[in-house]
């Protein structure tokens, strides 16, 4: 394996709604990140984007957002309709085939243009599920309720984990919220999808990320302080909340394996986007009380879907670069009840 | 450092409207077709890679996480590529970028479209949008300009689109997988059908398809345990230029011609007319296989491309057979369209294509191209192991 | 009881219709913005980025050659050049013009990219490449922040555009700006 270090990163801020458009949104962002890699834009590779046109409401919406790479005359590039973490990935195998050194990442999470619980559904199976007109949280409840039962977590603790994002949440400056609501406010709240209170879950959210990837030896002539990628694996679940067992997560635990060689991190981003995921994801990936979970706030405050694993590692790296923290667990989720998991250890100091 | 890597298996569905199947049933046509030329089952796969674009026109969102379970995936790394029509391409040479980074060694990449279970004419209009286009001019509105741009600039007579539908509804009559069968179709007959968007006649554009393709990539140490011939991955690329930059080229595009110069590099080719055998490019409209010929380097820019197929150059007995499968015309099911290129150039080598096989190719090219001619991906098959 | 079937004798479904409904508010951008408002005007307002000195019509917020946003905004004339252009004879669900139309690439004096407009006022066989042409506009109170403000474009009474002579020169000139 090829060393690979993230050299460059920027993040917008994540706001309920932001009032520009997603070329708009983007372009600060990517050229922020070229910016604070070292690197001149052309001296990038290779640039893999991540976004989902069904949040944009218009087929091929990526196809513009390429104005705001600067992808004149002509670029290597690619794209997934996944969370941007899979983009990081698809480039981090680029430059393991020793074909390219660098690469650009981008994630466009701009979701207010619609309503998620219209669109977010049309990713379950179109014959058996769909119809059904269940929503990500009707799913997520369902999950909660298979952890409560078999006393994994208990209202409490959730109410504890909402307490403790929103705090770091809001003393994080990336994200919007003044207010953290304390446990006796959490308790006191209704349940909306019960056992799932509205704190329980993440708010919509409009956000964008991107992050610089090269090789140890460009890393080495671009910046002072690369962040090392050790280790990053993929799994995916059965789509069927039915035929799983709810209260385990086996492809996020192999994920974290593979990815983590069984190295102890000292912190750990996670995209929990409820409250009783991140219990599961400590769980599956063995992340005791040693590792601090989401310092950034983490999904739970934050969650600009499509982009919201990107964040992860770009809140990660920052905490890495600022010397707050030496080695990071990243998490990236996608589809009902946690079913497709990525996990990634990234790490500060020496090659 | 890149690993060797090989095709060793090529599944197709047949192409129709397939409506008595689900989407997960039409993509294990041609997944289990994948295995069975492979010699293998879901437990040998390492990893997969869907491709699909844009996932508006069947209304079925990340639909890699539906799919998981009918490809066997669960438990497996699963990519989802998402590039406009030349996605299919794009999910081959992310299959092949698995293997030769060494993360994989065996992949199986897939790519499928259900248009019968949408409204793409409604899902390609993006009404609503700021400044969108107030009127409709339909699938071909925008491709007609530049065709129409080619033949003022390259001088092309108005029988050359004719030609080349012509050529490929002939070789589509002999595909199997076929969804249209026009073997008997006159050229007077093509001429004589309605003109949809000058110079654009109806019968020089592709139907709309349900289709799935499906290809398993192999690392060199896993071809030899199977016994199926495989196709080796010469070279691939892909180039994507800004779909409205200013001046842009759309008649002869940047992104096709650096693609084009990248694997020819790789390869080492110096002549692409003679040292390629065959090749399957990704043809929507049939005037557009004159502006490919150009813009890939089998000809001259403005005016080599129709010339060369006014003599035939393209035919299966000529210079260059092009679109040996029927191209396009055999069906576009979106995003499995580019992959079928592919799939096509890699049979070409393995000597797989039946009644379309060209003798003796040992060199093929598989284009794949969408947006606004901006995406393009190109892969370059060998019956040889490169060195 | 009853005979033991087949799998193959239970009758397909073969379709049932699951309307997928989802709604949307598109924000147009603080650049489309002044474009957009200025169609309600009767006027072409595009941006010109400082960077590149392209002028792009219509505006997007980014300039795709430098990478940077847009930001000034740059009035255009009513008048264009015909740089590409089809015959429509299909119709299509949703066209509302008559068949058979041209429709055309234009790109307006001054500006470096193109927008779809409609050609009126001439028999499609005359449309041609290089054609001069002027944009005729609704009535004040039909237009919106929309091109549908644009009620068509008509040929200009003046000698067509070499447009390979249109690119060299804009591109000369750009460049002895950039200098």
């Amino acid at each position: 394996m090829r060393d690979v270090a993230i050299v460059g990163f920027a993040q917008h801020p994540n706001v309920a709604h932001f009032p520009g458009n997603e070329i708009e949104m983007l372009l600060p962002v990517v050229s922020q990140a070229i910016a604070s890699s070292g690197l001149q834009r052309g001296e990038i590779d290779v640039t893999t984007a991540a976004s989902n046109d069904f949040f944009a409401g218009q087929a091929f919406a990526f196809v513009r957002a390429l104005d705001a790479v600067g992808a004149y005359p002509v670029i290597d590039d690619s794209h997934v309709d996944m969370d941007g973490a899979w983009a990081l990935y698809e480039a981090w195998v680029r430059i393991q085939t020793g074909e390219v050194d660098t690469a650009l990442v981008y994630a466009l999470g701009r979701t207010s243009a619609g309503r998620l619980h219209e669109i977010t559904p049309l990713q379950y199976d179109p014959y058996s599920m769909q119809m059904l007109g269940i929503a990500p949280t009707d799913l997520a409840a369902l999950q909660a309720r298979v952890l409560l039962e078999a006393a994994v977590v208990d209202e409490r603790a959730m109410g504890e984990i909402v307490a403790r994002s929103w705090r770091d949440g809001v003393a994080n400056p990336r994200v919007w919220h003044e207010v953290a609501p304390t446990l006796e406010e959490y308790l006191a709240s209704p349940k909306l999808r019960d056992p799932l209170r509205a704190l329980d879950c993440a708010p919509q959210t409009d956000g964008a990320a991107a992050i610089v990837l090269a090789s140890a030896e460009r890393a080495a002539d671009t910046c002072e302080t690369p962040v090392w990628i050790r280790g990053i694996d993929h799994r995916i679940d059965t789509h069927y909340p039915g035929a799983r067992e709810l209260g385990e997560c086996p492809s996020a635990r192999e994920a974290g394996q593979r990815a983590s060689q069984g190295a102890t991190p000292d912190f750990a981003e996670l995209s929990a986007c409820y409250s009783h995921e991140e219990v599961l994801l400590r769980r599956e990936l063995g992340l005791g009380a040693d590792t601090v979970i989401n310092p950034s706030g983490g999904a739970l405050t934050a969650n600009p879907i499509m982009a919201t694993g990107l964040v992860r590692f770009v809140e990660a790296a920052a905490r890495i670069s600022r010397g707050e923290g030496t080695r990071g667990l990243v998490h990236a989720s996608s589809g009902p009840c946690l079913q497709q998991n990525l996990v990634a250890v990234i790490e500060g100091g020496a090659r | 450092m890149s690993e060797a890597c090989a095709v060793i298996g090529i599944g197709q569905a047949k192409m129709a409207r397939r409506r008595n199947l689900s989407i997960a049933e039409l993509c294990r046509e041609a997944a289990l077709r994948a295995l069975e030329d492979a010699g293998l089952e879901f437990s040998d796969i390492d990893a997969i890679v869907l491709g699909k674009t844009p996932d508006i026109f069947d209304g079925l969102m990340m639909p890699e996480l539906y799919l998981a379970d009918a490809l066997g995936a669960v438990g497996k790394p699963v990519m989802r590529i998402s590039t406009a029509g030349s996605v299919g391409g794009h999910t081959v040479i992310q299959a092949a970028h698995l293997v030769q980074a060494g993360l994989h060694r065996r992949v199986l990449c897939l790519a499928y479209a259900k248009e019968s279970e949408g409204d793409i004419n409604w899902a390609v209009q993006g009404g609503g949008i700021p400044f969108a286009s107030p009127f409709v001019a339909g699938p071909g509105g925008y491709f007609a300009l530049h065709i129409r741009e080619y033949v003022r600039r390259a001088g092309a007579p108005d029988h050359i689109g004719d030609l080349v539908a012509l050529k490929d509804k002939q070789n589509a009559a002999i595909n199997p997988y076929s969804q249209l069968s026009e073997g008997d179709i006159t050229l007077e007959q093509i001429q004589q059908s309605p003109m949809l968007w000058d110079p654009v006649r109806y019968a020089h554009t592709c139907p709309s398809s349900d289709g799935a393709c499906a290809m398993i990539l192999s690392a060199s140490d896993a071809v030899d345990s199977t016994s199926t011939r495989p196709a080796w991955v010469r070279a691939t690329a892909v180039r994507t230029e800004p779909a409205t930059a200013p001046w842009r080229d759309h008649t002869n595009p940047l992104a096709g011609r650096e693609c084009a110069r990248v694997i020819y590099e790789q390869a080492g080719i110096r002549d692409p007319l003679r040292e390629i055998d065959c090749a399957e490019l990704y043809i929507p409209f049939s005037w557009m296989e004159p502006m490919w010929l150009e813009t890939l380097g089998f000809a001259a820019a403005n005016g080599g491309g129709w010339r060369m197929i006014d003599d035939g150059g393209t035919r299966p007995d000529g210079a260059l057979p092009v679109n040996m499968s029927g191209g396009l015309m055999a069906g576009n099911p979106t995003s499995s369209t580019g992959m079928l290129r592919m799939a096509e150039a890699a049979m070409q080598v393995r000597g797989q294509a039946g009644a379309h096989q060209v003798d003796g190719a040992r060199t093929a090219l598989g284009h794949a191209k969408g947006g606004a001619s901006s995406y393009v991906a190109c892969m370059l098959f060998d019956a040889t192991r490169p060195d | 009881m009853s005979e033991r079937g087949a799998i193959e004798d239970i009758p397909t479904i073969d379709r049932f219709v699951f309307p997928a409904r989802a709604h949307y508010e598109v924000t147009a951008g603080y650049t489309l913005s002044g474009a957009l408002r200025a169609l309600v005007d009767g006027r072409f307002v595009g941006q010109v980025s400082r960077e590149s000195g392209r002028v792009y019509m219509p505006p997007l917020g980014a300039c795709p050659i430098s990478a940077t946003a847009t930001t000034e905004d740059i009035e255009l004339p009513n008048t264009g050049v015909v740089i590409a252009f089809c015959v429509v004879r299909l119709p299509v669900h949703g066209q509302g013009v008559k068949l058979p139309f041209a429709c055309a690439d234009i790109m307006l004096d001054g500006a470096d990219t193109t927008f779809l407009g409609l050609i009126q006022e001439c028999e499609v066989e005359d449309v041609r490449i290089g054609m001069r042409v002027e944009a005729v506009w609704k009535e004040a109170a039909e237009r919106t922040t929309s091109l549908a403000s644009v009620r068509y474009f008509r040929p200009l009474p003046e000698p067509d555009v070499d447009i390979e002579e249109l690119r060299t020169g804009r591109q000369a000139a750009w460049e002895e700006n950039r200098a």
